[in-house]
């Protein structure tokens, strides 16, 4: 991208990457109402400093780059931080669903479930996850983009899928416990 | 030493897999896409609007440049186009990067506008483009980008904007982030679920800045709160009186939703 950048050529970037800023921020934590006004600010933040934006990465990596700071951001506010805390009892009535949720698609279900457990990982493990299990990017692309060593990337990622399957595991026994006490 | 294998392509745990696969399932609404743009495009504009009350040459350049990308017409209309925002941007206090950045939904869908760029795919090359909040400022803007910062054009408000004293303009900053300030912490009162704690601040909003720059953007909020409480009536018919007396703002499009309402 030159320093040049028209706005019909922005509008092409927006368009071209709306829909992986939209997905980033999500994964990132940003919750669903919230999505589309940070999604604005990171192209905001992009058409602003378009310029300095090297090539020496994909866009989309430089997008994300932005996307993560601005999720950061987000989720450190106060506000935020009082809402992100109800997740873990959002995540005892996701386990109880059969009763409370019976009305809502089990697709539905599993994505909110994901997500409160993704809510429960630190930041910076939660990123390294979303990029290498869902982005599926290279672990040395994570340690380029993120600033830190491979071994810093792996060791994330280790701690980050044992949170994730620590969380599965507490579901599963959550949601047995549930049907035993429904019967 | 190779990555490892990824969750999602492992023999794992179907539960793991399945979780995983519902977050990337995760896609944006089919409209958010247009909606952001329009958004966006009036928050360019809105920054190039705030950019007129910096003294600087740079900040004027990045009203002149942002004015001139939002109309679409940044390729025809110069050398660096985007090459002198980045600079213009750093420029600008952080009172007002804190009402760009955090106050970005409330500023972002802001009472100020731009003509919308794609309709004019040409930019008047000498003549004025207008940008106009609210208040009835109106900024006129040469079109033409400068060849150096030092010779950007001189900006013509032709309201009393240009006899201010920078204090004045520093005034009108702190009051402008004020407002967003108060209008963002409705936002998220509404969407947190309190429509009555969300009509308390647009009340104070209402009595603080009666004449605020944000005005659209509070009685789009103040509309929400009010189909929020179920007064769908009253929410009709001032989105019908808002579409009505701002056809050309982004926001009429999303208020058509309840202008609508069957």
């Amino acid at each position: 991208m030159s320093s040049n950048t028209s706005h019909p050529e922005f509008r092409a970037l927006y368009d071209a990457h709306f829909d992986f800023v939209w997905r980033s921020l999500r994964r990132l934590g940003v919750r669903e109402p919230d999505v589309l006004d940070l999604a604005q600010k990171v192209f905001l933040t992009a058409y602003f400093k378009l310029s300095e934006f090297e090539g020496r990465s994909l866009i989309s990596t430089w997008l994300f780059g932005i996307a993560q700071r601005v999720a950061s951001d987000y989720r450190r506010s106060a506000f935020i931080r009082r809402e992100v805390s109800t997740d873990n009892a959002e995540l005892e009535g996701i386990a109880t669903w059969h009763e409370d949720f019976s009305a809502e698609s089990d697709a539905r279900r599993r994505a909110r479930a994901a997500e409160s457990i993704l809510n429960k990982l630190p930041e910076s493990q939660r990123t390294v996850f979303v990029l290498f299990e869902l982005e599926e990017m290279s672990g040395q692309d994570i340690a380029t983009l993120l600033n830190v060593s491979v071994g810093t990337v792996r060791s994330r990622l280790r701690l980050a899928r044992d949170a994730f399957r620590r969380e599965i595991k507490r579901l599963s026994a959550i949601d047995a416990g549930g049907r035993k006490e429904a019967v | 030493m190779a990555d490892p294998e990824r969750l999602l392509s492992s023999d794992s745990n179907e539960l793991e897999r399945e979780l995983l696969a519902s977050i990337q399932r995760m896609e944006p609404p089919a409209d958010a896409q247009a909606e952001g743009w329009a958004r966006l495009s009036a928050q360019i504009a809105t920054a190039a609007l705030i950019g007129t009350t910096h003294g600087t040459a740079a900040a004027a350049s990045a009203v002149h440049t942002g004015t001139a990308a939002a109309q679409g017409a940044a390729a025809a209309s110069g050398p660096s186009a985007m090459g002198l925002v980045p600079a213009a941007f750093k420029l600008l206090s952080s009172k007002l990067a804190v009402a760009l950045a955090v106050g970005g939904v409330a500023i972002g869908a802001s009472a100020v506008w731009v003509q919308e760029a794609r309709k004019s795919a040409v930019v008047p090359p000498a003549s004025a483009v207008s940008t106009k909040t609210t208040e009835a400022v109106s900024v006129h803007l040469s079109a033409a980008l400068p060849a150096e910062p030092d010779s950007a054009p001189q900006l013509t408000p032709d309201s009393d904007l240009g006899k201010q004293s920078p204090s004045a303009d520093q005034r009108r900053r702190d009051k402008l982030s004020a407002e967003s300030a108060l209008l963002t912490q409705a936002r998220a009162q509404l969407r947190n679920g309190d429509a009555d704690a969300a009509q308390q601040v647009l009340s104070t909003l209402h009595k603080k800045f009666p004449k605020g720059m944000l005005r659209q953007e509070r009685e789009v909020l103040a509309i929400e709160v009010l189909a929020a409480h179920g007064n769908k009536d009253a929410a009709e018919q001032r989105a019908r009186a808002f579409i009505a007396a701002h056809p050309e703002s982004p926001h009429s499009a999303q208020l058509s939703r309840f202008a609508d309402a069957p």
